[in-house]
């Protein structure tokens, strides 16, 4: 896997700080609790209870933040109504890489909130985690950190597969 | 009640039976074509008596069945039958890319104007030698398959997939199905585990090759399911696959089904994988599987519920049994005898004198 194609081996963690997927992610990553203030670059990852701020930071710092994740994000309803229409009129001139992860069950943040996301912002990456509630990180700790992971050395391209299918040489 | 007409393309020249895979030096690449296009006659029939549906399904390596993409055998017949349904039941959905079957299924229901039944099958259990997938994960990578197809066919934006079986970065499928939200769809399985699935999903389900006692237990535990999950399940949310031969008399029938090949089955054709399956638990808690595939009398198969042989007459009386004690809104009928002419006349009958007296059912 190629590393550090964004530049920054550091991860700003927003989110509950005893889900396991940060400890995961914590294994590839210099894992931060505060965004630092001077001119290092970093990645953000934050969940539903801090996706505002998040959102925010990365609006307001492009330079600085190199890829934005957001778990559950709850800023727009899965029936399009928005919480905080000052922020998400914002969205669609985020300058960030971002991703935005549902989990398949979770009722707060539904799977059918990501097309409103996307709508908003055509660059916006989403995706489903299959079987995990409000607190993926926890519920599927691997799946989720491994996409973050990848999202955060790759940014948009990591839509393009890496990891090889070979079976045997 | 509605019926379908379920052919699986059988060769129609001699081949080894009670084996499998069947080795293909036996398929004769000229009774091959015939085999199709006796079925696609015989699909075209169908739909002019009247069935409600037509049926393919996958099966491979077999005469038993010349169909291992049904998605490719459906769209030929999307340009021959104009009015009834055109039924896939189905793909065998965990050894499949769920976003192919997703696509193909899409394909054919813009092509038939929206007439596609979708139906997904975990397969017999030699599915899984044939595209090597261990089938002991084949229930859990089918229940998330399932959601996949069902957010391809739904989901207005690219979507991406962290799955436990499958991962995909970005799906948005070009043709979107043209029933809404999508086309109807339908599991299998008489297990326990397949009429929790179905009820948790809110889908149809089907009960192929088993006995009108069996069905009839599985139906009424699927139904319970339903109902536990709010919502009520309709005799159209469950089929009844049960092979049928129509003559103009008891006698003719019985006669002509004497003459027909013994049934073989893939699911027994080769000791070693059904040895395995049975290891790995594949049947789940599903008991009538023990007894179904045991041999039989004509007479035993008709009586509980295997088969439908006789006049008009005595094929709806064996129907309203299935309607009462199963439950069952539609019948998916093989042809239990391929006898040219005869077999024509079959489904001439079942469409001319069975089917409308089985409409009000």
């Amino acid at each position: 896997m190629a590393n550090e194609t964004l530049g920054s081996d550091t991860v700003l963690w927003l989110g509950e700080k005893r889900a396991a997927s940060r400890d995961l992610i914590a294994a590839k990553f210099r894992v931060i609790d505060k965004a630092p203030s001077g001119g290092e670059r970093f990645g953000v990852i934050a969940d539903s209870e801090t996706a505002a701020a998040g959102l925010a930071l990365a609006l307001d710092r492009p330079d600085a933040v190199t890829a934005l994740v957001l778990l559950g994000p709850r800023l727009i309803h899965g029936d399009g109504r928005v919480a905080d229409e000052a922020l998400i009129a914002r969205l669609a001139s985020l300058k960030v890489p971002l991703l935005t992860v549902f989990g398949t069950k979770d009722k707060a943040a539904p799977p059918e909130a990501g097309r409103h996301y996307r709508e908003r912002l055509a660059a916006c990456n989403v995706v489903f985690v299959y079987d995990a509630g409000a607190a993926m990180g926890d519920e599927r700790p691997e799946a989720v950190a491994d996409l973050a992971i990848d999202f955060l050395h790759r940014g948009d391209t990591f839509l393009v597969r890496q990891q090889s299918d070979l079976l045997y040489r | 009640m509605k019926a379908a007409l379920f052919c699986t393309s059988r060769y129609i020249g001699d081949a080894p039976q009670g084996v499998w895979p069947v080795p293909n030096e036996y398929c004769d690449a000229e009774i091959a074509e015939q085999s199709m296009a006796v079925t696609m006659e015989q699909f075209r029939l169908a739909d002019v008596f009247g069935f409600d549906w037509v049926t393919v399904a996958e099966h491979h390596f077999s005469p038993l069945s010349l169909t291992p993409n049904p998605m490719i055998f459906a769209g030929a017949l999307s340009q021959v039958v104009k009015r009834a349904k055109i039924a896939v039941l189905g793909p065998s959905l965990p050894t499949l890319n769920p976003v192919r079957v997703a696509e193909e299924f899409a394909m054919l229901d813009a092509m038939t104007g929206g007439r596609l039944i979708a139906g997904l099958m975990r397969g017999t259990p030699n599915e899984y030698v044939t595209y090597n997938y261990n089938p002991s994960e084949s229930r859990a990578r089918f229940a998330e398959a399932l959601e996949i197809i069902r957010r391809a066919w739904t989901e207005p934006q690219p979507f991406g997939w962290q799955g436990r079986y499958y991962q995909y970065r970005s799906i948005s499928i070009w043709p979107r199905p043209v029933q809404r939200p999508h086309p109807p769809l339908y599991m299998s399985g008489s297990s326990p585990e397949a009429g929790e699935l179905a009820a948790e999903q809110h889908i149809g389900l089907g009960f192929a090759f088993t006995t009108i006692a069996a069905a009839a237990k599985a139906s009424a535990y699927y139904q319970a399911q339903c109902r536990e999950q709010g919502w009520e399940a309709k005799p159209d949310d469950i089929i009844y696959r049960i092979g049928f031969h129509v003559a103009e008399t008891d006698e003719e029938a019985f006669d002509d089904m004497s003459k027909t090949a013994p049934r073989v089955s893939l699911t027994t054709a080769n000791a070693s994988i059904n040895k395995a399956m049975t290891e790995t638990a594949y049947y789940g808690r599903d008991e009538s599987q023990v007894t179904r595939t045991a041999t039989r009398t004509l007479q035993d198969r008709i009586d509980s519920g295997q088969l439908l042989v006789g006049s008009p007459e005595t094929i709806v009386r064996q129907i309203e049994r299935i309607r009462k004690e199963i439950g069952a809104g539609i019948l998916d009928c093989p042809l239990a005898a391929q006898l040219g002419d005869k077999t024509l006349r079959s489904i001439e009958l079942f469409g001319t004198k069975v089917l409308p007296r089985i409409r009000e059912l």
